[in-house]
């Protein structure tokens, strides 16, 4: 009886030090976190699980029905999805490829050697600029210069005679926000197609040059391969910010318009949760947008890790 | 598509131009240097001229931003147009409010993010990578304004709508300067003289004040320069939770100033706004570009 008495007192002593040692090393991290926790509980985890409540509800800040799938159903049917995907493959359709694209051969003459050394920062700073300015801005300057009396318009007439309505007909204006919205980003990307252009080995170049490839070649064969997952990120990157676009169809295009042509995702989450004070519908769209969008930040974590 | 200088002189030196004066030189500075570098340059002018119209239409008349051909060079409203802005106007207000939002906004992101930022990066404890997951990793998958539709429920609730507090607290969780702090500290503070401070008998809390802080500076600077800047030029959170004048920062104040299509834009009032919101951060972005573009880089690429 003594001796299992005993034993048991020795585990529980053993298990007395082992916690002291655990809260002993472990005290000072979990305590660095607190705030993090507090914050990322109450303005995140908390708003994410009442989403999901409020998707199931029709809720309108004085009172709530549940309606079960209703939201979703009503999302799929109505011809709000349908209308949003459009809008964005047109806007993306545009924005996507010419982010991609104009970035890399900035880059890359940059980069080369044809450039001045002196001025290769001096072109990643004035390429970088636009991007520090906020978009309801850039938005602002771009509608006076795009409006139907505006300067590239006046232009347009007094040069080839044709007049563009940029901002208030549909498919120009879908065009006007993909370019508009690509002048702020193309910055950001040229930054990150440099950096990756730091780590194409020298050698694979003087190999080609030594086989008589020229330029055109060495781009084609060596620089595109090297940097094909530098490309595949920053179109997914891309891809994140024309669906999370707001401010510039909300500025330049006067709220999402004309009719519905420019209305994103966002905007659409804003003008039903909090104009139309359809908190409940919202709440679905935006989970549905959400799982799509978790699909592309997979690929991009993905293919940021194996940097 | 690197071009690698010794073929290329040589080719330049074996086929000495004949022809004229300039022709020689332009040959001996490598003809197609000169028109890469002419053909950035023609580019970047193009690419700067929305910024370099904001600045000079800022100084026009009424009618002046439809001349044709356009109207290029200062004009004469530049006293009337900032005496109006900053005289007559909410804009003096709105921008102090922009810079009371983005300002707070950051010191409380970088107490946040140097705390978390430490502990992911330098400590082993168990549920380390699910709480590194779960409240970074995770919430940069998710659009947050998303979550800014509960939030604002949340915020009704609790009666913090038009607030300063409603709308700043919420912004203290933000995971890109949080990563960007972690990721720096991981590359820039070595475990040996965090393991020999210990020896020498310093608390944790000495260690993490004394020597984790100073050797995290750029990490600091890249992550609050990144945080003071995207929040200065949000739009969408602001128009949510600052409805009321007295709280609207300045971008909303510029936002508001186009007539939505029913009324004509008073341009003479966008302008000298829009540069007076968007100098001071160019002239930040300017002299702290180091740290700006170590910010992005990590910011960007990992989330």
């Amino acid at each position: 009886m003594a001796v299992a008495e005993q034993r048991r007192k020795q585990v529980r002593d053993r298990v007395r030090v082992w916690k002291r040692q655990f809260v002993e090393t472990n005290k000072f991290p979990y305590l660095l976190l607190i705030p993090l926790l507090l914050v990322w509980g109450i303005f995140f985890l908390y708003p994410i699980l009442w989403a999901f409540w409020l998707s199931a509800n029709s809720y309108t800040f004085v009172g709530s029905t549940f309606v079960g799938l209703e939201n979703f159903v009503t999302f799929f049917t109505s011809g709000d999805l349908q209308l949003l995907l459009y809008n964005t493959f047109v806007i993306g359709g545009i924005a996507v490829p010419l982010q991609t694209v104009l970035p890399l051969v900035l880059a890359v003459l940059i980069n080369s050697k044809l450039t001045k050394q002196n001025m290769t920062s001096f072109f990643q700073i004035l390429f970088l600029t636009p991007h520090v300015v906020a978009f309801t801005v850039i938005a602002m300057i771009f509608l006076i210069i795009l409006q139907s009396n505006g300067v590239l318009n006046l232009m347009l007439q007094n040069l080839a005679g044709i007049q563009v309505n940029w901002v208030n007909t549909k498919f120009p204006a879908q065009v006007s926000v993909a370019f508009v919205h690509s002048w702020k980003m193309i910055g950001l990307f040229v930054l990150i197609y440099l950096a990756g252009l730091q780590s194409v080995p020298r050698s694979l170049y003087q190999a080609a040059r030594i086989d008589g490839a020229n330029r055109l070649q060495q781009f084609r064969y060596i620089t595109i391969p090297q940097m094909a997952p530098i490309i595949a990120l920053v179109m997914l990157l891309s891809t994140n910010r024309v669906v999370k676009m707001f401010d510039v169809p909300w500025v330049l295009t006067n709220q999402g318009g004309p009719g519905q042509a420019t209305t994103t995702l966002i905007i659409w989450l804003y003008r039903e949760a909090f104009v139309n004070v359809n908190l409940g519908y919202a709440a679905a769209g935006g989970l549905v947008a959400s799982l799509l969008l978790g699909i592309v930040f997979y690929f991009q974590m993905q293919l940021g890790s194996s940097r | 598509m690197s071009d690698n200088t010794p073929t290329t002189q040589a080719t330049a030196e074996r086929a000495e131009p004949s022809g004229g004066y300039l022709r020689r030189r332009l040959h001996r500075y490598n003809l197609r240097s000169v028109l890469v570098t002419g053909f950035l340059l023609v580019l970047s002018a193009v690419f700067m001229f929305p910024l370099y119209f904001m600045v000079v239409s800022s100084s026009f008349g009424v009618g002046e931003f439809f001349y044709f051909p356009p109207k290029l060079l200062p004009g004469e409203h530049f006293i009337d147009n900032y005496a109006t802005i900053l005289a007559e106007s909410t804009f003096p207000g709105a921008l102090f409010n922009s810079i009371v939002f983005a300002g707070v906004t950051m010191v409380g992101v970088l107490v946040v993010g140097t705390m978390c930022g430490y502990a992911f990066a330098r400590f082993e404890f168990p549920g380390r990578d699910l709480l590194f997951y779960g409240t970074i990793i995770f919430t940069l998958a998710l659009p947050w304004q998303l979550v800014t539709i509960p939030l604002f429920d949340l915020l009704v609730n609790l009666g913090l709508v038009n607030t300063r507090m409603g709308g700043i607290l919420p912004l203290f969780f933000y995971a890109v300067p949080f990563l960007i702090i972690k990721q720096n500290m991981e590359q820039s503070i070595v475990r040996e003289i965090i393991d020999s401070a210990r020896i020498d008998g310093a608390s944790e809390f000495q260690i993490f004040y004394h020597i984790v802080l100073p050797l995290a500076k750029p990490g600091i600077a890249a992550a609050g320069l990144i945080a003071f800047i995207r929040r200065f030029n949000s739009l969408y959170w602001p128009t949510i939770v600052f409805q009321i004048e007295e709280l609207r920062v300045a971008t909303q104040f510029i936002a508001d100033l186009s007539g939505g299509g029913t009324e004509p834009t008073e341009w003479t009032m966008v302008m000298p706004a829009a540069t007076l919101q968007t100098i001071p951060i160019i002239i930040m972005f300017l002299m702290l570009r180091k740290y700006f573009v170590k910010g992005l880089l990590t910011g960007s690429v990992k989330g």
